[in-house]
């Protein structure tokens, strides 16, 4: 009777609001429970193919950052090969007043002795290098000057005496009075400038360059400016010593040229 | 010291030497005392007079020479000199222990000082005045004292190697 009775109900019920009152009850007791699963499923799925894109995401990131840093050391070095080419093209734009060839070499080490001063570079008799051959370096991006010698070379590097090597000399003159004398090196930062004559009125600031008269530099390369004047007792008051600072700071020195002027008197 | 260990140790060990001191004189500007001569030291102190030492040694010199102009041999010479120097006065000297074995590398030390001073000298034609011979002295106290530390680090790497 009470089935019969809810059949009929639910088909007036049906009849008016044309709705299943099993589908209204069940949907109202279970859409809870179909909405967080829908949800669920939903952001399952979405954390599914997120991830899935991060993955492909990550492989790109890698490989994006690969293709950086690639790019990165490309720019370094030809930034770095830029800034070469500017010192070249001014080296070789201030030194056009020197007519002998010149070779560019790159300083490839530095022993740093407290007793010498040496450096090896990248040129050597494949170059047309020879000993006895003069070595110039940019100084302040504004002249050439004079920093040191060849002295022994091999097939593919070479080695350089600078200013400062105690074995280094030449004969140099001071641009403002004309006065000549020897420049030596001591193992310091600093030179001395000997044998100049004692009437000589050098003084502090004065440019030394070479003067050509011992056929080994040619005339008129900056060397460095005078630091301080000295009478010294061992040569009985005859002469006056100056201290010469070298235009270049050797120790940062990186780049060199070295010109290819023959020796007129060769080493034995 | 066997041919063994000339190759396994000692030379892989020297050159490593070599480009540690290149490096660090290029990197920081600072000349950071005779690395090569330490390991020479720091050789001698553990190895015996013989064929492959004494080429080791003259191998080492010739890296030590080569800083310098026409002095490799002078160099060569003297690290051999310092390898039978150590064994002749092991004779009479206990250098297994420590204090004995700091001493003879102080000694080693001051013997390498003034023949750097030596060939300095006889190089150098220009006179000094006061101040130039103050900064030789302090470039001399800080070469030694540099090298000195080389060889007590160069001592216990090389004793590690060759204990394991």
């Amino acid at each position: 009777m009470i089935a019969v009775l809810f059949v009929v109900l639910s088909g007036f019920w049906y009849g008016m609001g044309k709705k299943s009152p099993f589908s209204e009850v069940l949907g109202t007791l279970f859409s809870p429970l179909y909405k967080t699963g829908d949800t669920f499923g939903e952001r399952l799925r979405e954390f599914f193919s997120n991830y899935l894109a991060l993955v492909d995401l990550k492989k790109e990131n890698e490989r994006l950052k690969k293709e950086l840093l690639i790019l990165t050391s490309q720019l370094n070095y030809y930034k770095e090969r830029e800034g070469l080419y500017q010192k070249l093209e001014s080296f070789f734009k201030i030194s056009s007043k020197i007519r002998y060839p010149k070779v560019a070499a790159r300083i490839i080490y530095k022993p740093l002795d407290p007793y010498s001063g040496v450096v090896f570079i990248d040129k050597g008799s494949r170059e047309g290098i020879l000993p006895q051959m003069p070595v110039l370096a940019e100084a302040g991006g504004e002249a050439v000057a004079l920093v040191g010698q060849v002295v022994e070379v091999y097939p593919t590097w070479s080695k350089v005496i600078l200013l400062t090597d105690p074995s280094f000399a030449a004969d140099a003159r001071v641009e403002r009075t004309g006065d000549r004398g020897i420049l030596r090196g001591k193992a310091e930062k600093i030179c001395s400038l000997e044998y100049l004559p004692i009437y000589s009125r050098v003084k502090p600031g004065d440019v030394v360059v070479t003067s050509g008269f011992d056929e080994l530099f040619p005339p008129g390369i900056l060397i460095g400016k005078i630091v301080s004047v000295s009478r010294k007792e061992k040569f009985s008051g005859v002469f006056k010593t100056a201290e010469v600072e070298p235009l270049v700071d050797l120790y940062k020195l990186d780049l060199v040229f070295v010109l290819i002027k023959v020796p007129k008197i060769p080493l034995q | 010291m066997t041919w063994k260990e000339l190759f396994l140790i000692f030379l892989p060990v020297s050159l490593i030497t070599f480009f540690l001191k290149a490096f660090v004189s290029s990197f920081f500007l600072f000349y950071p005392g005779d690395i090569l001569f330490a390991l020479a030291i720091a050789t001698i102190s553990l190895v015996n007079f013989n064929l492959p030492s004494i080429l080791f040694l003259m191998f080492l010199g010739l890296l030590r020479g080569i800083d310098t102009i026409r002095l490799e041999p002078l160099w060569m010479f003297f690290f051999v000199v310092c390898l039978y120097s150590w064994g002749y006065t092991k004779r009479f000297f206990s250098f297994r222990e420590t204090k004995n074995r700091l001493y003879a590398w102080l000694g080693y030390c001051l013997i390498y000082g003034v023949l750097q001073l030596f060939i300095y000298f006889s190089f150098l034609e220009s006179s000094l005045g006061f101040r130039d011979y103050f900064i030789i002295f302090i470039k001399w106290a800080w070469l030694l004292f540099t090298t000195y530390l080389w060889i007590l680090l160069l001592y216990k790497v090389l004793k590690h190697v060759f204990q394991t």
